[in-house]
């Protein structure tokens, strides 16, 4: 299976799943083996996901919500669970985190992949240890093949080949997310640059949490950090844009 | 990371009784603590924010776990005004001393606040409080932020070091499927 790395990204082996999925990579790590049907059925919630959301598909539901061909009303309940998650959010984040884009449409690439992940974990919950990561979103239970709690290195955000820092993955905390310069050049910018952090890693109670939050202290700085963690129960660490760093204890030295 | 250090600092001595508190009932008499003079005063809230769920309002419908941690985080705030000096004391009891407090060991209320619980037992001798401690618990659900656990702005040098070979799992700005091959995330995928 390895032989065809350099055309796929996807293979599998008896204890770990790599697979495309919304435009990014999912790796799906089981020590004590994954189930027969599992991966597959994983992938599933991945792709119904994708279809029903991405933005790059025209006739996704999302799409055509978006080119008001269907009503918000009319669509389904998914959708609009899903929406109300983010427009929850939002309002959370005071708007900090906001499902639109600049003209106004509606826009729930912030929460969809934390979401699919959310309810891959589900299926996953019978198995005593595992770890999801997709596009650098993880949510880990368990230990590793070591028997060791999991453990996530940060990229550094200036070198995306070197490691800056590593979350240990926790009963309470076992989300992590990272949120960087990948933002979408449609996002609303609320402040300037030089109040903005670079990239913002959350570890959280649960992916969307951690993913949302994420985004939401990129978009929302320093004011935006300390809110949000009155209000959840976080570690952070937020690189500023003239070498500042913010760190809570887990992620100091 | 201890908060006892940072709940005896506050609690300490007769500052506790800052926070206003009722002697608890002692052998069927039920007593009111007339507020002793104290020097050191103490100013720390005794309102706890009530939890919320962290990840916030999951929508109908919605399947995922995101918002079913379901902690309830709510911290009843049970301080009390100081109790007046003219509670009255307890009937059949011998008379007190100008304090009024009768000699013996009282507990108090729990009293909730941010940094978690505490309840304090004092002991009286001779009509004043001559020993008090308290008995500290952090509340595992209680996500309120502790002073201790707030980010704080730190030099590079200083933040946690990556210890690669221990390193499963990697998180950084979404990559697409083709920047994933030459990622850190990949090198991990492959190996064995």
């Amino acid at each position: 299976m390895k032989a065809d790395m350099s055309r796929s990204v996807s293979h599998a082996t008896p204890d770990r799943l790599v697979f495309e999925t919304m435009g990014t990579v999912g790796s799906l790590v089981a020590p004590g083996g994954l189930p027969a049907n599992l991966g597959p059925r994983v992938m599933s919630v991945f792709s119904e996901m994708d279809e029903r959301f991405s933005l790059y598909k025209p006739q996704s539901e999302a799409s055509r919500v978006s080119r008001r061909e269907l009503a918000f009303a009319d669509a389904s309940p998914a959708y609009r669970s899903a929406y109300w998650v983010a427009h929850d959010w939002g309002t959370l984040t005071d708007g900090a985190f906001h499902p639109y884009r600049l003209d106004g449409t509606i826009d729930l690439h912030g929460v969809v992949k934390a979401l699919a992940i959310d309810a891959a974990a589900d299926l996953l919950q019978g198995l005593p240890d595992w770890c999801l990561n997709v596009g650098g979103d993880l949510v880990a239970r368990g230990h590793d093949a070591d028997g060791r709690p999991w453990v996530a290195g940060i990229v550094d955000p200036d070198d995306q080949h070197q490691l800056v820092s590593q979350a240990l993955l926790t009963e309470e905390l076992p989300a992590v997310a990272t949120s960087g310069t990948a933002l979408r050049g449609e996002h609303i910018w609320r402040l300037p640059q030089e109040h903005q952090f670079r990239q913002v890693t959350v570890q959280a109670r649960d992916i969307v949490t951690a993913d949302v939050l994420a985004t939401a202290i990129m978009a929302g700085g320093r004011q935006t950090l300390q809110q949000m963690q009155t209000e959840h129960q976080l570690e952070v660490l937020a690189f500023g844009q003239t070498g500042d760093v913010w760190a809570t204890p887990a992620f100091r030295a | 990371m201890s908060t006892r250090s940072t709940i005896a600092a506050v609690t300490a001595g007769a500052g506790v009784l800052a926070l206003g508190w009722n002697i608890g009932t002692v052998n069927s008499q039920t007593l009111g603590a007339s507020q002793p003079s104290t020097t050191q005063s103490t100013t720390q809230s005794t309102t706890t924010q009530s939890g919320s769920t962290g990840s916030g309002a999951t929508g109908a419908g919605q399947t995922g776990r995101s918002g079913s941690t379901g902690q309830s985080g709510d911290q009843s705030t049970t301080s009390q005004a100081a109790p007046s000096s003219s509670a009255p004391s307890a009937s059949g009891q011998a008379s007190t001393p100008s304090s009024g407090l009768k000699d013996g060991t009282y507990t108090g209320q729990t009293i909730n606040h941010q940094y978690g619980s505490v309840t304090v037992t004092v002991t009286v001798s001779g009509g004043r409080i001559s020993g008090l401690s308290e008995q500290v618990s952090s509340d595992g659900d209680h996500h309120s932020i502790r002073i201790d656990e707030q980010a704080v702005p730190m030099l590079r040098s200083e933040v946690l070091a990556a210890n690669s070979a221990a390193v499963n799992t990697i998180s950084g700005g979404t990559y697409t499927s083709e920047a994933y091959l030459q990622s850190l995330q990949s090198a991990l995928d492959q190996a064995k």
